[in-house]
């Protein structure tokens, strides 16, 4: 009794009636103790709380800084705790351990899993509609976050499982949500703002229901469209609520979370706006093949914003159009920083593919539609999945501005040869170069193998004159081995008579090729694709011509090995067969060699490569490189003299 | 003390006397040397000037006539023939057309009149030797800037034959 | 320098392209001929190229030229040597290396570009479209030096 008594004004020292095991072996002793001890000491921190917090004589700050304490002891926050650890264990491990997934799911597992985080969602959300304003809200709430978070656990593990990064939602963390409930909490009986938070958090769950549909049917580059949807359905939704009720009737919480949605959106509109407008009073009727869009400071990030902004599609709306502002907002001309702009990284495996790495596409990240085709025909889908990804594009610029004006320029002066370049062929590599560069890399390789067999050389401490003469002596075992290959590259008799007389004459002509080579790669490789059947002299002489027009002779010079071959062998030959047969022939070679080398920058030949240059997608350089050229004011790219928009560095997550 | 320093004085003017002298002399011959250069430079170009080169295009009435020794001519290193367009001078028409196979090179044959004019320029011979009426086209204006003189003659046989 | 090194490494004597640095101590001032490419007038001559490589290498492009009074070309000026192509100036781009130069060089010969001429009176031969004049009067240079 005495004990009890004493207990009294301190009632959570009394925990006799709670344990773990029951009865009184030293075994349960040991485990109850303690036990009993963190239940009296939170009892303590509970009871202290309440009594502070049911006392009037605070002033409103300190009650603030109580409620947040309060969080932090309720339910809501513990749990987004465990959860996050538990989440982070389970995205770590694996990744930790090996590339080799050791954990399986099947897919039937997977969409069960997925369909056990559906069903409560969609009860939760009903409930959540039907049920809100009821006095017994507090379990409800706690049980609607304990679904949330099982959306959570269920989406980071099947796509661990998967070898994918988990979609998140950044709008709406768990840990914002803890908050959020917690809140809602608080205010579920005080009926004036919590109407908000009940739209808030029903859109909060329908973007977790969204990312698991999405996994069900494995679409996950859907995921934007879905998330665009809803979102702007929801700010419509939330703008009318404004409209009829006044600014205040939105919790604090709630514009703090669309605001930044809201000023990205604004953004790109009044940019897409301006860029439009600007387009529009570009536009001559009296040059029908002269629209100057090219000179505008804009026109190069409009052509390629898709790569700028780097999205596959499965990321968020507010991820894509936070990104999407800040690239706008980030310097009035897009192409001054050049080098010195950093995108976000991009993850590659950790060893790339041999076959990329010598093709003629050797700089490209990207894989390009010709070169990996062995039909010369691209098949109609790609084009239609590539316009779906730029929908943007095509509708506001190329389907009301230019595609009518090709239209009728085609009509006007019927263009009867289709010139025979792509996209590739255009703004890329100088072909003949990186196969130079490829054999280069190969010769050098089998150089140092030579070096390592015949005699050991410590390359950094000869002095050059030494080794110069060294080399001389490699040199000549070199030469009975040196093999023809390039033969291919050099010029043959390119020199057309006719040409000359010619080039005047088509010289009016030749501009507008220009311009839909510059403005539409895509309907010209379009063109190239319909026409590949009729490549003749007459288009060589048509390529010659024109190439005398374009500043750049790059382009000409990557098709001039093709044509050489087309002439010598009376064969008909497309891009991609012959890169196969280049590929073929630098394979043969790499074989033998080590392939450790192919991946040296391409300007110092020392370290790895590592940078990817946008929009060009080049990936030749080094950082310490790209930093010594950025400072010499270099602002095209290395490989195929684009203007570079920024860059990203190359993280290799296997290491 | 006073004589020393006068001594010392004299016999340090005398020695500026003559360094001065002998700079003076130096340069002088130095002048008078590359003056003499100079001379021989001068009549080294006077003698030149008898074999000056020469650059005649060839017009038809020339082409035609059997009296010009074209091989004779084209031994000369310093000549070269310009064929303008529409004028014939085939090697095996005519037995004084057949040249040195060494020298065919100086043989320059134009499809245009502007290539003509161009190839003169181009050449910058110190004669150019040409009959402007059968040509049927006047000397562009800014041709004396790269000849030194142009032979406008009527015949050309008797302006060739000096070559000799 | 050390790319230069490893560059050195990589050039191999090829069919009709000779590269060499001018003495074997020093990298910094190579030589290299190329043969005239076959039906133009160069075919059958062979030409010298001077490279001196500055110290800014590959940032910058390499010093390249013929000898003096040997190349009659429409991008080349006849008196010095000096060659006027788009890569030595400033299409240059890193990513060159001498080989790729020589080789452009070469292919210069058999493509030469009216719109750049720094023989200005080739360049009017070409522009006017008169090829016989114009190869014959490149031979009439080359034999001449003969």
């Amino acid at each position: 009794m005495s004990a009890n008594n004493s207990f009294g004004s301190m009632p959570y020292l009394n925990q006799t009636g709670h344990y773990i095991i029951k009865g009184n072996s030293s075994f349960a002793n040991v485990i109850n103790g303690p036990y009993k001890m963190l239940r009296s000491f939170s009892g303590a921190v509970s009871l202290q709380y309440q009594q502070a917090h049911d006392a009037t004589e605070f002033s409103t700050g300190l009650r603030q800084f109580l409620n947040i304490l309060g969080f932090f002891f309720s339910g809501y926050a513990v749990a987004c705790f465990a959860t996050a650890m538990l989440l982070n264990g389970i995205a770590i491990l694996p990744n930790s351990r090996t590339r080799e997934n050791p954990l399986r799911l099947s897919a039937w597992t997977r969409i069960y899993l997925h369909v056990t985080a559906i069903i409560p969602m969609m009860v939760a959300i009903f409930l959540l509609n039907r049920n809100w304003g009821n006095q017994s809200m507090d379990i409800f709430l706690l049980k609607m976050y304990y679904v949330i978070i099982w959306s959570y656990i269920v989406e980071t593990v099947t796509s661990v499982a998967a070898g994918q990064i988990p979609l998140e939602s950044s709008d709406y963390t768990i840990f914002e949500l803890s908050i959020q409930f917690y809140n809602m909490k608080k205010l579920s009986n005080a009926d004036l703002i919590s109407h908000e938070y009940l739209s808030d958090c029903t859109v909060a769950m329908l973007s977790r229901l969204l990312i698991h549909i999405v996994e069900i049917f494995s679409a996950r580059e859907k995921r934007l469209i879905g998330s665009t949807i809803l979102n702007i359905g929801y700010l419509s939704y939330l703008g009318k609520v404004t409209y009829e009720r006044g600014p205040f009737a939105i919790s604090s919480s709630t514009k703090f979370r669309q605001i930044p949605k809201l000023f990205g959106i604004l953004v790109v509109g009044v940019s897409a706006i301006c860029y439009f407008l600007a387009c529009l009073v570009r536009i001559n009727p009296l040059y029908l093949n002269r629209t100057h869009l090219e000179d505008l400071k804009f026109h190069s990030f409009m052509q390629n914003w898709t790569t700028h902004v780097n999205f596959k599609g499965d990321e968020d709306f507010l991820l894509v159009i936070s990104r999407l502002a800040m690239l706008l907002c980030s310097g009035t001309n897009s192409s001054d920083k050049a080098m010195h702009r950093e995108f976000s990284n991009v993850n590659i495996p950790n060893r790339i593919n041999t076959d990329y790495a010598i093709s003629d596409t050797l700089f490209q990240v990207k894989e390009h539609r010709f070169d990996n085709d062995s039909d010369p025909l691209p098949d109609s889908n790609k084009y239609r999945s590539e316009k779906d990804g730029n929908w943007f594009k095509y509708i506001l610029l190329h389907v009301l501005i230019q595609n009518p004006w090709n239209i009728i320029h085609r009509l006007i002066f019927r263009n009867p040869t289709g010139v025979p370049v792509d996209d590739v062929a255009l703004g890329n590599v100088m072909k003949s170069e990186t196969d130079s560069d490829v054999e280069d890399t190969v010769e050098f390789a089998s150089d140092s193998e030579l070096d390592e067999t015949g005699e050991t050389i410590e390359e950094d401490h000869i002095e050059d004159n030494a080794y110069t003469w060294m080399l001389l002596e490699n040199d000549l075992d070199d030469n009975e081995n040196s093999s023809s290959e390039d033969s291919e590259y050099i010029p043959e008799d390119m020199f057309v008579e006719d040409e000359l007389t010619n080039l005047e004459n088509k010289g009016e002509s030749l501009i507008d090729k220009e311009i839909i080579i510059e403005d539409k790669p895509k309907l010209v490789s379009e063109q190239y694709a319909n026409n590949t059947g009729n490549i003749s002299l007459d288009n060589q002489i048509d390529i010659i011509e024109l190439r005398s027009q374009e500043k750049d002779m790059g382009w000409f010079l990557s098709l001039q090995s093709i044509f050489n071959f087309h002439l010598t062998h009376a064969e008909r030959i497309t891009r991609s067969k012959f890169s196969e047969m280049k590929a073929q022939d630098a394979k043969n070679n790499m074989d033998a060699v080590n392939s450790d080398t192919d991946l040296l920058c391409a300007v110092c030949k020392t370290n790895e490569r590592d940078i990817i240059l946008w929009p060009c997608n080049c990936f030749a350089m080094c950082d310490a490189c790209r930093i010594s050229l950025s400072l010499r004011g270099y602002d095209t790219c290395v490989c195929c003299r684009r203007a570079v928009d920024g860059y990203s560095k190359i993280v290799d997550t296997s290491k | 003390m006073a004589p020393s320093g006068r001594r010392t004085s004299t016999s340090r003017l005398i020695g500026y006397g003559a360094a001065l002298t002998i700079a003076i002399g130096t340069t002088a011959w130095l002048l008078w040397n590359s003056s003499k250069d100079e001379d021989k430079d001068m009549r080294a170009t006077n003698t030149s000037q008898l074999y000056k080169s020469k650059c005649i295009i060839v017009t038809n009435s020339a082409s035609d006539s059997p009296n010009i020794k074209w091989a004779k001519i084209l031994a000369d290193p310093n000549v070269v023939l310009i064929i303008p367009p529409k004028v014939e001078f085939p090697q095996s028409a005519y037995e004084n057309h057949v040249v040195d196979s060494k020298d065919i090179y100086k043989i320059i044959h134009c499809n245009t009149m502007a290539g003509v004019w161009a190839c003169v320029k181009s050449l910058k011979k110190d004669e150019l030797v040409l009959n402007s009426n059968d040509l049927g086209e006047n000397v562009p204006v800014d041709i004396v800037r790269y000849v030194k003189h142009i032979s406008n003659v009527e015949d050309m046989t008797s302006v060739l034959d000096e070559v000799e | 320098m050390s790319r230069l090194i490893k560059e050195y490494k990589t050039i191999n004597a090829q069919d009709d392209i000779l590269l060499f640095p001018e003495t074997a101590d020093n990298l910094n001032n190579w030589t290299a001929m190329i043969t005239g490419p076959p039906n133009t007038p160069y075919e059958g001559h062979d030409f010298k190229l001077y490279i001196s490589i500055p110290d800014a290498y590959p940032n910058s492009p390499p010093m390249v030229k013929f000898h003096r009074e040997a190349m009659p070309h429409v991008n080349v000026n006849y008196e010095t040597g000096e060659i006027c192509l788009d890569i030595l100036k400033g299409e240059w781009s890193p990513v060159y290396n001498l080989l790729y130069t020589v080789q452009s060089i070469e292919r210069l010969l058999s493509e030469p570009n009216a719109d750049s001429p720094l023989n200005l009176e080739l360049g009017i031969l070409m522009r006017e479209g008169d090829k016989t004049a114009y190869d014959s009067l490149v031979r009439y240079y080359l034999q001449r030096q003969k």
